[in-house]
């Protein structure tokens, strides 16, 4: 049963994630909804589950795309792993605080990804990358990621830093 | 507590990494033929992601149809009864009256004698923001194979670079990986048109003469040297020209003839009796 669902839920991303592109021309940057997906997960359930994340759905749009698979799955998951330690360290009760993460990660995700592509030869430059992609993408994932959050906050509640990471069940009240 | 326990997150990190890095190496340029799992995911995702195509083009049609009621509601106001009954079905006609002119101007397209032209229809964009590629509805069942060109009746729009049964990605001309022999047709000049590294929808001509004779407005074909593209299909327009590297290079900025933006029918170029 719980495979069925997390097959379910995998199947509506990918969709989302289709869906979200086929708004926008092919080769001009649009909201990633893998990533958004990614950094909630990270910063709701911590760094493991956020790397798990990113490698599945990041390994998912690698195949497709047909290139360099491999490299979205891990700097994906490297972004996930950091919002989950990130979320371990700041006030995430605010939101705003979760825009302004969002953003910082979609920045390093498009460094990282540019740069890595780079190195294996592959002509992008990370500085016009980052302007041309990840300051736009991090734009609408610092709109999206809040509302997934707060959404998820309130179902799944917060881990609880004082335990080690452990969930702590919130009540159903967003307290932000 | 064993060892495999205690570090089993940090085991299984590395691997990834190890294990993600080398795959990545191994796939960062195109390959003839794509794997076993490659090919089942864009097999089974291929509905999901014509399904998604549909819902995004239809968001995009109801968008269009909900400014188009703002500005009627602002000037006629009497007319906001009518607008509203017509509301449900104006999307469709538009979606429609659109597609029935694309399809007349694609009736009027000749291809280069030795090809047959296979229309086809795009069913998605790239899963990715890094890459210019769209997915279309023709693959090897249909004679499509790697490197076969396609075409709108406005130009060249890039060339096959993965296929699977029933359908096949196309590497766009704006792709960083791009590259097509060029020739300017007023002066002949040859260059190589190539996707810029900046993410945007033009592309760069580079010269290979540093006198080379290229002004803005000139218009740019492919010149059918290598062995994918034919000549005399149109590539764009210059917009622009610079020099580079104490002025050895000359670079035109081309702009595309096709508008990538708007890319719903296209042609692929198979050969006659291949």
């Amino acid at each position: 049963m719980r495979f069925w669902g997390w097959l379910i839920a995998y199947v509506a991303a990918v969709w989302l994630d289709l869906a979200a592109l086929s708004l926008f021309p092919a080769g001009s940057p649009a909201p990633s909804v893998f990533l958004v997906l990614t950094i909630t997960a990270g910063l709701l359930r911590g760094p493991f589950t956020g790397m798990a994340t990113g490698v599945v759905l990041g390994l998912t749009a690698d195949l497709v795309s047909g290139r360099l698979i491999g490299l979205g799955a891990l700097t994906a998951a490297i972004v996930g792993a950091l919002a989950g330690l990130v979320a371990r360290r700041v006030f995430r009760e605010n939101l705003t605080i979760v825009a302004a993460v969002s953003l910082l990660l979609s920045g390093l995700w498009s460094i990282a990804y540019s740069g890595g592509a780079w190195l294996f030869g592959v002509p992008f430059h990370p500085g016009r990358a980052f302007v041309a992609i990840g300051l736009p993408v991090g734009i609408y994932n610092s709109v999206l990621v809040p509302v997934l959050y707060a959404l998820g906050f309130r179902r799944f509640g917060q881990l609880d830093p004082a335990a080690g990471g452990e969930r702590l069940r919130v009540g159903g009240e967003w307290d932000g | 507590m064993t060892a495999w326990t205690r570090h089993r997150h940090t085991l299984l990190g590395v691997l990834a990494v190890v294990v993600l890095v080398a795959m990545a190496g191994l796939t960062a340029y195109f390959r003839e033929d794509i794997s076993a799992v490659e090919r089942r995911v864009l097999e089974a995702l291929s509905p999901v992601q014509r399904a998604a195509t549909e819902t995004g083009r239809s968001i995009r049609a109801f968008w269009v149809s909900l400014g188009e009621l703002r500005h009627l509601h602002e000037e006629n106001s009497h007319l906001r009864a009518q607008v509203e009954e017509l509301l449900g079905k104006a999307p469709r006609l538009d979606d429609l009256e659109q597609e029935n002119a694309r399809l007349r101007a694609m009736l009027a397209f000749a291809p280069p004698a030795e090809f047959e032209a296979l229309a086809a229809r795009v069913i998605g964009r790239s899963m990715s923001n890094w890459f210019s590629t769209v997915e279309i509805d023709k693959g090897s069942t249909d004679g499509v194979t790697v490197n076969t060109v396609v075409v709108t009746q406005r130009g060249l729009v890039g060339r096959v670079v993965r296929v699977t049964g029933r359908t096949a990605t196309v590497l766009l001309l704006t792709d960083p990986q791009s590259g097509v022999g060029a020739v300017v047709i007023r002066s002949r000049e040859p260059g190589v048109v190539l996707g810029t590294t900046s993410f945007e929808d033009t592309c760069a001509m580079r010269l290979f003469s540093r006198d080379a004779d290229v002004v803005r407005g000139d218009a740019v074909l492919t010149s059918g040297l290598g062995d994918v593209f034919p000549s005399g299909l149109h590539i764009g327009q210059v917009v622009e020209t610079s020099r580079s590297d104490q002025g050895l290079l000359v670079t035109a900025t081309v702009s595309p003839a096709v508008d990538f933006g708007r890319l719903e029918e296209v042609f692929v170029l198979c050969p006659r009796g291949g």
